[in-house]
């Protein structure tokens, strides 16, 4: 199998996509180990995670390099979070989830991770993290509440850098039952008018249903 | 005015100039950190400084003191002599404590404990109607005359053959004149087994029944005494948490449990429902058929009261309540 780099820290061949793992020998979800020049990558699974998905579906530019500081809020067990882990190696992924059953795998995952920190957290209340927090490059937010939009901007606006970027996973059916496409214009239209630089959006069919990835930079 | 927030190393001041005025190093910072006010020693430390303090998460949220640790974070632990790496260390080892207390709390909730009762009810009771039929199915071939019977269990369990059935009351006539086949003893035999296990569930559902509604007596009286143990449950597990329930309105309420008709109504101009899980309410569902939206609303409006009573540590009220409903109900 020929692995080429596609972007730093993100291997692809094929339809398949892989990261150095950080913690050779150890699986997070169960995911496939391939050892490729002296290393080992774990392929990341588009149909496990939204982001791996949007990269096979045509997103180009990810805002991660092996030193960045991340926000990820709704991480559930770190599946996605485990190789946002694996690409910053040398940086620090903070992550919040409410869910107290997804929290326990998390707090797993961190102690076995030296640069992933769990957080069991409320993104709707973030006085209940703000204390571990610093502001960070990348924030990156995949909840489930109808609220998504207003969380989303109300956290970058505490935890982000000016400058830094943002992916913003709109999950349609969480905010009403509409039409997407209404919803996803709306969601994107809040953005623009906090002032936030659009740099790419794509539906994720279909590995999700009626989700939208948004890239964008936080000028705030 | 100083500006202070609460960090994993400590308790930083800064001036409003945003200087780093002084520092409460903590010991065990996962220990701080989710106190509502400030601890004795942090009161103590900043009274010491002679300058009115405004500590974030505190006093203010946001607040100044945590954006400008926040947002300056390497130079704020430059001054404190401390390495980025020991801090990047501390903070994963408190995230990992603190993450570990909240889940012990979360775990122990009573909310947590009556979702999973209301769940384990509502399984059992499908297991139960699942096996049940089948039953009647299975004793089909042996007795089709006492199949349909309401109390076939029971009767399998006890006599296994319709020939030991004989002058049963109510059963007695039918076995004598069956159509049904003449069995061998291994097929009664295992079909009584299976009957008698449908009877030992039965005795489950009334244990758990009775469990969930000594819980909802302690953990929410009013809404208990005002719905009754099996609708306060499903409200409250659907709801997510009784604190949840009782932010809700009670418009809200009153459709929790029929959010297939509530969405085909939004989306499709569908009927509005008028009950989901309070149907189940004898006020309700003995009320005439044109009455019941009425009363639906008008239980719902108690119950919203009765939960925020429940929630934020209130009096008993449902007796109160329930006079209300009853009397309002017969203008």
């Amino acid at each position: 199998m020929k692995l080429r780099e596609v972007m730093p820290g993100v291997y692809r061949a094929g339809r398949e996509l892989a990261t150095v793992n950080l913690t050779p020998g150890q699986r997070v979800y169960g995911e496939r180990l391939i050892r490729h020049g002296g290393k080992e990558l774990r392929c990341w699974s588009p149909s496990r995670s939204k982001l791996a998905a949007a990269i096979l579906l045509g997103l180009r530019k990810l805002p991660l390099s092996s030193t960045s500081k991340v926000l990820y809020i709704g991480a559930a067990q770190g599946t996605t979070a485990s190789h946002i882990s694996d690409i910053a190696r040398d940086g620090v992924v903070y992550c919040v989830e409410v869910s107290p059953r997804a929290a326990h795998s998390l707090i797993a995952l961190g102690e076995q991770r030296p640069n992933l920190v769990p957080i069991l957290g409320d993104a709707a209340s973030p006085e209940s993290y703000a204390s571990l927090l610093e502001r960070v490059e990348l924030l990156y937010q995949d909840i489930a509440q109808p609220e998504m939009g207003r969380l989303l901007l109300e956290n970058c606006s505490l935890f982000l850098r000016r400058g830094g970027h943002l992916i913003y996973l709109i999950k349609a059916r969480s905010i009403r039952a509409d039409k997407p496409e209404r919803i996803f214009g709306e969601e994107v239209e809040r953005l623009r008018e906090a002032g936030v630089e659009l740099i790419a959006t794509m539906r994720l069919e279909p590995y999700e249903r009626d989700h939208m990835l948004v890239l964008g930079r936080w000028r705030g | 005015m100083y500006h202070a927030v609460r960090t994993v190393v400590g308790l930083l001041v800064f001036s409003e100039e945003g200087r780093l005025v002084d520092v409460l190093r903590y010991e065990k910072p996962e220990e701080v950190l989710d106190e509502p006010e400030l601890t004795r020693e942090e009161a103590e430390f900043l009274q010491r400084l002679g300058e009115e303090v405004r500590c974030e998460g505190v006093h203010v949220f946001p607040g100044m003191g945590g954006e400008l640790f926040r947002s300056r974070v390497r130079e704020v632990l430059e001054e404190l002599g401390i390495e980025e790496g020991e801090y990047r260390r501390r903070v994963r080892a408190c995230a990992i404590a603190l993450s570990r207390r909240r889940l012990r709390r979360a775990l122990g909730s009573r909310d947590m404990m009556v979702k999973q009762l209301v769940s384990a009810l509502e399984e059992l009771e499908e297991v139960q109607n699942l096996l049940t039929s089948r039953l009647r199915e299975w004793y089909f071939l042996h007795f089709p005359e006492a199949a349909g019977l309401e109390e076939l269990p029971e009767l399998v369990a006890r006599y296994g053959s319709r020939e030991n059935m004989r002058g049963v009351e109510g059963v007695g006539a039918l076995a004598e004149a069956s159509a049904g086949a003449g069995l061998e003893r291994g097929d009664i035999e295992v079909m009584r087994s299976f009957a008698s296990s449908i009877l030992e569930l039965r005795t489950l559902r009334e244990e758990l029944k009775r469990r969930l509604e000594e819980v909802l007596l302690q953990h929410a009286p009013n809404l208990c005494h005002l719905a009754g143990a099996p609708i306060a449950g499903r409200l409250i597990s659907a709801a997510g948490s009784l604190e949840r329930l009782a932010r809700m309105p009670g418009s809200r309420i009153q459709v929790l449990g029929a959010e297939k008709a509530l969405f085909r109504h939004l989306a499709k101009g569908a009927k509005p429902p008028k009950h989901g899980y309070i149907y189940q309410h004898p006020f309700v569902k003995g009320a005439p058929r044109r009455e019941r939206g009425r009363r639906a609303r008008a239980l719902a409006a108690k119950l919203a009261i009765a939960a925020r009573a429940d929630a934020y540590g209130g009096r008993f009220i449902a007796d109160e309540l329930e006079r209300r409903l009853k009397k309002g109900n017969e203008a």
